[in-house]
């Protein structure tokens, strides 16, 4: 037919394929040996050799220590932190990666904290699941004085852009101690998350800390058992809210007779909608039971 | 002319539209030869986008023509049809500068003292002569009828699936607007917007994401007994509060009061099933301009072999006793062909017994600032509800970042059913975005100057039912539609594509170029690789080939 394409078959296909990577594969065995020669094998979670490094690296350092010149020693542990960043791209959740990369920074005197703090930043715009940079962030912050306020916002803009996060709730919980100020906002936020869907866990758990601080005052918890019950009105089924619910009851009530049975019947339909924790929902309501 | 075209032709397509292209890329795709002209010296027809200088001149009526002495080239029990008619034109109401030509004080700015300067020096800098936006003209795509994309829906599966996508580039509309109790709102349509919109409170939140997670999963019993009823009464059913109501009837279902249940849940499903795959919206817009997109499928057809002529002087259309088409009249030169598929406003004047029922009614603004100022440039979509009896009206601001118009300018697209005149159609949109409300004490907000407008209307074609009865082996293509996105254009090509090669695939995927053996490659050279010479003399050969393609490139 006039104007048709030949086409390639996947045959043809395959074996220019495989054509290409024998070329490949050549040029990358090339590049590996001059790698291999010049450095050790790459391999991130081996954390003797990590802790072997450390002791040459502390070598260094203590042998460089009081030489007025610094170049020998800076280029040394800028050695170090590229060494990191390349165990970094291969597995980005490291432990042993991530923990030399601070220990390094820790070990030298003119370290850009800010650099490292603009890289966590970039990195976790990328990808913010993951806890390892989030808690690299929370260390560097420390190093550089970076204004809560500015961190909050920071933190702020992660959950806007996905609630669904442990670590970014969690990196909240940790910039500063809640305030009669900040407590409000904080649980206006934690409801939105919850409202919006009830049945993810992650703001469960934020709730759980803020109800944890003494900060939190009756009046705000019984503001919250009302926006409960109003949220069970239209989600009958979710096992979170009845939860919440009953930390509540147990903290505002624990001693009246009709929100005792308010939570008994909590733990019955928690049972029947939970049947992977049933047991844990038959001890709670053996103990109301007995105690009562 | 002094060129000639080939005389022998499977498929002649008049006019550059976007069905007239997808039905000339989806022939080409399957090895047959195709011919697209077109009488305009660009490409598009009423779907095209122009530079601001164009679009001042855009000429309207067709030149029709019919040069009936070329009798020598028509055989026996043959007969000339003239081409075109002015039955389906665009229709110009106004196109007015708000600006000064040039800038009058510019000769007593250089002799005025210092102090005075500080002052003018200001102004100069705001203000905008039209001679400063022609010289910029260049810097604008300014579509006539500009369309989205939804993220999920036929026409981008389509460039995907035929791997059209190569050729085009689309950023995603930033945030969709409705006008709420007297002044926009943006609409929380994504989880991560519900949760982070200050606008709707917690109990309302839940309920939004209840009601749009059950129009997405909803089975049939879910909207029993609304079978009849509107979408409004379902959601006022759903005990929705009137925000919300707002929210999900007049722009996320797109729909107004008297919309039908069914109807707008199956709308809701459109646009949330779009969520979540490119951006923050459901939406893409073509980068450029959406009259991309034509030259998208016409540049698939002539990688095919499709061969394409602009500013064509088309003479008439041939055809035989029984009124089966023959061929073309272009220019001195005879085209036979065997279909023929034109554009609306290509069909003979004798053959048009038929008129536009429904007109569009549009206009363009360039403006100066973007109708609800932010942070970072936004693409915006605005779905403006119907309020006290006037239609429902969809608004798209686009800013530099689309490639359509320079800096710190926007163009503020407007389109809505016609019902009067473009002007009046549109008058309470752009009252109640361009002009100060005396009632709103706020005066804080500076809205937007419309620099340059431009009212038109477009005849609504699509549902004409355009059947050519008395004709035989000719189709013909409706000029643009009311739909947001391309879906109405994609159905009728395919239709069109269907009836002529029933036996077909429509727009298969189109191979990427390293898939394609080059002429003069040898691909047996391929086959036999574990012959080592033979390998060896296969790789210089496709040196050779990268040399030539160079040279070709």
């Amino acid at each position: 037919m006039h104007g048709r394409l030949k086409v390639r078959t996947t045959e043809e296909q395959q074996l220019l394929k495989r054509k290409e990577q024998q070329k490949k594969l050549i040029a990358y065995r090339m590049g590996m040996k001059q790698i291999l020669d010049s450095r050790k094998p790459v391999n991130p979670d081996i954390y003797t050799l990590w802790n072997y490094r450390k002791e040459v690296a502390l070598l260094e350092i203590n042998s460089n220590i009081n030489i007025e010149e610094t170049e020998k020693l800076s280029n040394f542990l800028e050695n170090e932190l590229k060494l990191t960043e390349q165990c970094l791209l291969a597995n980005p959740k490291s432990y042993s990666s991530w923990h030399h990369r601070y220990w390094i920074l820790e070990h030298n005197p003119e370290a850009n904290w800010k650099k490292e703090f603009d890289l966590c930043t970039k990195y976790l715009t990328m990808d913010d699941r993951n806890f390892h940079c989030w808690d690299f962030r929370r260390l560097v912050l420390n190093k550089v004085g970076i204004t809560l306020g500015d961190e909050i916002k920071f933190s702020t803009d992660r959950i806007n852009i996905n609630f669904s996060n442990y670590s970014s709730w969690h990196y909240r919980s940790t910039l500063k101690a809640l305030t009669e100020e900040c407590v409000e906002d904080e649980l206006t936020i934690v409801k939105s998350a919850l409202f919006t869907d009830p049945a993810d866990s992650s703001a469960w758990f934020y709730l759980r800390w803020i109800l944890s601080d003494p900060i939190v005052n009756t009046e705000h918890k019984e503001d919250l058992l009302d926006n409960l019950n109003q949220l069970l009105e239209i989600e009958p089924d979710c096992r979170w809210i009845l939860i919440a619910k009953c930390w509540l009851i147990q903290d505002l009530h624990a001693d009246k007779s009709n929100y005792v049975k308010e939570q008994i019947d909590c733990y019955r339909k928690l049972e029947e909608i939970d049947l992977l924790r049933k047991g844990h929902y038959s001890d709670k309501l053996n103990k109301l039971l007995s105690a009562n | 002319m002094d060129y000639e075209l080939p005389s022998e032709f499977d498929l002649i397509v008049v006019g550059t539209g976007v069905i007239e292209s997808i039905v000339a890329a989806a022939a080409s795709r399957i090895g047959k030869r195709v011919l697209h002209i077109d009488s305009n010296n660009y490409y598009g027809g009423l779907w095209a986008s122009f530079n601001l200088d164009s679009i001042n001149k855009l000429v309207t009526e067709n030149e029709l023509r019919n040069e009936l002495d070329k009798k020598d080239l028509l055989k026996e029990n043959e007969t000339l049809y003239s081409v075109g008619n002015n039955a389906f034109n665009l229709k110009i109401q106004s196109q007015t500068w708000n600006l000064p030509e040039k800038l009058e004080e510019q000769n007593e700015v250089q002799t005025e003292t210092v102090d005075a300067k500080e002052d003018v020096d200001v102004k100069v800098d705001e203000s905008w002569t039209q001679e400063k936006l022609l010289k910029l003209s260049r810097k604008f795509n300014i579509d006539l009828t500009p369309k989205l994309h939804f993220a999920r829906g036929d026409f981008v599966e389509l460039l995907i699936a035929s791997n059209i996508a190569r050729y085009s580039e689309f950023r995603s509309v930033s945030r969709v607007l409705t006008w709420l109790n007297g002044q926009l709102e943006v609409v929380p349509c994504s989880r991560s917007d519900v949760f982070s919109s200050n606008k709707v409170s917690v109990i309302e939140k839940r309920m939004l994401m209840k009601l749009l997670t059950s129009c997405v999963d909803g089975d049939e019993k879910e909207f029993a007994g609304y079978e009849n009823k509107t979408f409004q009464s379902y959601l006022k059913d759903r005990k929705l509060t009137g925000n919300l109501i707002h929210y999900v009837l007049y722009a996320i279902a797109m729909s107004t009061d008297d919309t039908m249940c069914l109807e707008g849940v199956k709308n809701t499903k459109r646009f949330l099933g779009s969520l979540g795959r490119y951006g923050k919206t459901p939406f893409l817009y073509s980068m450029y301009g959406s009259g991309e997109i034509t030259q998208a499928f016409c540049r698939l057809s002539a990688v095919f072999g499709g061969i394409y002529a602009l500013n064509q002087p088309l003479n008439g259309f041939i055809f035989n006793n029984e009124h089966t088409f023959r061929g073309v009249l272009c220019g001195q030169q005879r085209i036979n062909a065997e279909h023929l598929v034109m554009s609306l406003e290509k069909v003979p004047q004798s053959v048009v017994d038929f008129s536009a029922k429904e007109y569009i009614s549009r206009a363009i603004f360039i403006t100066d600032r973007s109708i609800m100022e932010s942070d970072k440039e936004h693409l915006t979509l605005l779905l403006f509800p119907s309020i006290n009896g006037k239609r429902t009206c969809t608004i798209l601001e686009l800013g530099s970042l689309t490639g359509t118009c320079p800096k710190d300018l926007y163009i503020v697209h407007m389109f809505t059913k016609q019902y009067t005149s473009p002007e009046e159609d549109l008058k309470h949109c752009v009252e109640k975005l361009f002009y100060k409300q005396e009632e709103s004490g706020e005066s804080e907000i500076i809205l937007p100057n419309i620099l340059w407008s431009f009212y038109y209307s477009v005849p609504n074609t699509f549902n004409l039912g355009l059947k050519c009865e008395q004709l035989h082996n000719v189709y013909m293509c409706s000029g643009p539609d009311m739909d947001l996105d391309y879906d109405p254009a994609i159905a009728q090509a395919k239709e069109i594509f269907t009836s002529i090669y029933p036996d077909f695939e429509f727009l298969p995927r189109a191979p990427d170029p390293e898939e394609i053996i080059i002429e003069g490659e040898d691909n047996n050279n391929v086959l036999n690789d574990d012959n080592n010479e033979v390998e060896e003399h296969s790789d210089n050969r496709t040196e050779e080939n990268l040399q030539t393609q160079r040279n070709i490139d």
